[in-house]
């Protein structure tokens, strides 16, 4: 068995829209070992969500298309497989949570069924009442009280944090050996994102699921991951244990970031630091770093040339910047 | 509810808003003669003052009423209940003509930048009507007074003539941000103004709202569901929860020394980006899910989640008391 889980190479995914071609995903690689919690940060439009949704191979095509790279999962290039491989890998091997429980569960089906759907899909030879038994069981340890009259519910009578716990249940039923959740908590109060990352945290050690999660909030990431990638504008511009990542980060808009969210244990009268502009447009060609019009930093050689993701000389950690910190 | 709150309050600051009982119900209707069947109690008797020159934040989770009580302050849903005074003026009793006049010094900053703003209207537009409205000056000044707006809060005035939907979500918000301030208003309820916008850009509007805060003598109502951003930017927090302000106190005070136990749910769920403090964390997790507000619990609102809950928590709502100086809670058993 290979070290790696999952080896994404070069990964290009583009969308071909009207107004020209944009490159959500730019040559990105990043890897990912069996049971490590990764982080994936980013704003909105970095490509976070679109790198999630290459490997599981659900990019809306058209517009969208992934134009180069690979995608190693157990040492498989996931891109060569064809729609029946790929519906057999989904929700057995990887399972993704997506960020709105509100959507992602169809509302004529009861809850027990829509898990023990996804276990029969997958399980040749199962009973219907194995299946519902299974179901009954995760519903239990995504903590439903009263988790036997609850499978008969439908959607609408669970609460949204619920309804999360719920979409966990059926991405964990089949014991996945990744588990992708996209903003799975973004949707949903303080007091309940606590409870729901706190249970994806513990279940994921328990069956040994990697996780990946992806994330605006570089709060959720600091309790949850191990290690953390930076997203911005579809390339990885900063990859690190998530201790160096707040500790010492090495790229200028890593550093940028954590200046600019308040923090609950701050002082009294601190001053943010804001990241003055905004990110570009993808649609069109960026030359040189795509910081580079942001960034405190800038040097000439920043507008003309793009910055590799290189080693700063500090174990794991990395950096796409010709003059990290 | 709470006098003694008035009392300290109005004696360390000179008090703007007044709020006493203030409810909010929502009538459901239904049956066979559309009759109203039940009440959801959105605000379900808040006591609150505002100092002139301060930012009151008012945090809590999704349903528990923040947004409604700050829309009832303006007026703009009207109060089931109780008493809003701003500038010792009574908001409440005041006739539709007279009301209208004093929309000029309390305004409001939306949420949504991209659905305050209407897309047919250019820039200038949008942030000329109240001034129109209101008469502030002919058409001449009036255009003066848009591009010196837009440079107030950071945009340059040659984009006046833009419509919305060439700007990003920042930008927007500076553009209602500037509508907001036309009239030169003494009181802004600012409602998740940060909230849709992306981290890197919070940062530059939290800064604006501070600036013009000291520029103008601004007095915020600061709504926001993100409580290290309400305390960043807050001189007091009030906490609300189904309804009710359960805790109310300066924000260091708050947030070193919570005294209710929602509160402390709260704020011990807030994740803190730096891994040695998560690691040292302890959290509390909460079991289930906000009530509804339909059918609040008897008693103490929070009892039904609460492990501290004991037999008078189920029986006696504990009103909103000053437990430390300047420090009010609403529970048997703080601390």
């Amino acid at each position: 068995m290979p070290e790696n889980l999952l080896e994404v190479n070069n990964l290009k995914t583009y969308f071909f829209t009207r107004s020209g071609v944009v490159k959500a995903v730019d040559d990105v690689s990043f890897t990912m070992r069996p049971g490590e919690a990764l982080g994936v940060v980013g704003e909105s439009g970095s490509g976070k969500s679109v790198t999630a949704l290459s490997i599981i191979r659900l990019v809306a095509s058209p517009p969208g298309k992934i134009v180069g790279g690979e995608i190693l999962f157990n040492g498989e290039n996931i891109l060569e497989k064809n729609n029946d491989e790929m519906t057999e890998l989904r929700g057995s091997k990887i399972s993704m949570v997506f960020q709105d429980p509100m959507t992602s569960l169809n509302p004529v089906f009861t809850i027990g069924y829509q898990i023990a759907e996804t276990v029969k899909r997958h399980r040749k030879g199962i009973s219907n009442d194995q299946a519902w038994q299974r179901a009954v069981e995760m519903l239990d340890l995504v903590r439903i009280p009263d988790a036997r009259r609850r499978a008969k519910s439908y959607p609408h009578e669970f609460s949204g944090g619920m309804r999360q716990r719920v979409m966990i249940a059926i991405a964990l039923a089949c014991n996945p050996q990744l588990l992708i959740a996209d903003e799975p908590t973004t949707a949903l109060d303080v007091t309940i994102q606590a409870q729901i990352l706190e249970l994806m945290k513990g279940l994921a050690k328990e069956f040994g699921t990697a996780l990946m999660l992806i994330t605006h909030d570089l709060g959720v990431v600091a309790g949850t991951c191990e290690h953390v990638i930076v997203m911005y504008a579809g390339h990885i511009v900063e990859s690190a244990p998530v201790r160096q990542i707040f500790q010492t980060p090495a790229h200028p808009y890593t550093i940028g970031l954590l200046q600019s969210i308040p923090r609950l244990d701050e002082k009294r009268g601190t001053r943010l630091t804001p990241i003055p502009g905004q990110p570009p447009d993808l649609s069109r060609e960026i030359i040189g770093c795509p910081y580079a019009p942001r960034c405190p930093r800038v040097q000439p050689r920043c507008r003309q040339e793009r910055p590799e993701l290189k080693p700063v000389g500090r174990g794991e950690q990395l950096a796409a910047c010709f003059y990290p910190s | 509810m709470a006098q003694q709150q008035m009392a300290t309050s109005t004696a360390t600051g000179t008090t703007l808003v007044e709020v006493k009982g203030l409810k909010v119900h929502f009538p459901i209707k239904g049956g066979l003669f559309n009759r109203t069947i039940a009440q959801v109690k959105a605000v379900d008797g808040v006591d609150l003052t505002i100092r002139r020159g301060e930012t009151l934040g008012l945090v809590g989770e999704s349903g528990c009423g923040k947004s409604t009580t700050g829309r009832a302050i303006l007026q703009l849903i009207k109060p089931t209940a109780g008493s809003v005074k701003l500038n010792g003026v009574e908001l409440t009793k005041l006739p539709p003509a007279e009301l209208r006049k004093k929309r000029a010094e309390m305004q409001m900053i939306f949420q949504d930048p991209f659905g305050s703003l209407d897309p047919r209207f250019t820039v200038g537009q949008i942030i000329a009507e109240p001034l129109e409205n209101f008469k502030r000056g002919n058409a001449r000044e009036i255009r003066e007074q848009v591009a010196h707006l837009l440079e107030v809060v950071g945009l340059n005035p040659y984009y006046v003539n833009r419509f919305p939907h060439e700007f990003s979500g920042g930008q927007r918000q500076r553009i209602g941000i500037a509508r907001a301030l036309a009239l030169r208003p003494s009181f802004i309820v600012a409602d998740e103004p940060v909230s849709a916008l992306d981290v890197s850009i919070q940062a530059q509007v939290v800064n604006l709202l501070q600036d013009l805060q000291a520029e103008f003598g601004l007095t915020y109502l600061f709504v926001a569901h993100n409580l290290s951003v309400v305390k960043h930017i807050s001189d007091r927090v009030a906490v609300m929860y189904l309804g009710r302000i359960v805790e109310l106190a300066a924000s260091e005070k708050l947030y070193e020394l919570p005294l209710h136990p929602y509160t402390q749910a709260l704020l011990s769920a807030i994740p803190v980006p730096d891994p040695e403090v998560e690691a040292r964390r302890k959290r509390i997790i909460l079991e289930g899910d906000v009530p509804s507000p339909v059918n609040p619990p008897p008693g103490c609102n929070f009892h039904p989640r609460c492990w501290k809950a004991q037999q008078i928590c189920r029986e006696v709502t504990p009103p909103l008391e000053e437990k430390e100086r300047d420090h009010y809670v609403a529970c048997h058993f703080p601390g």
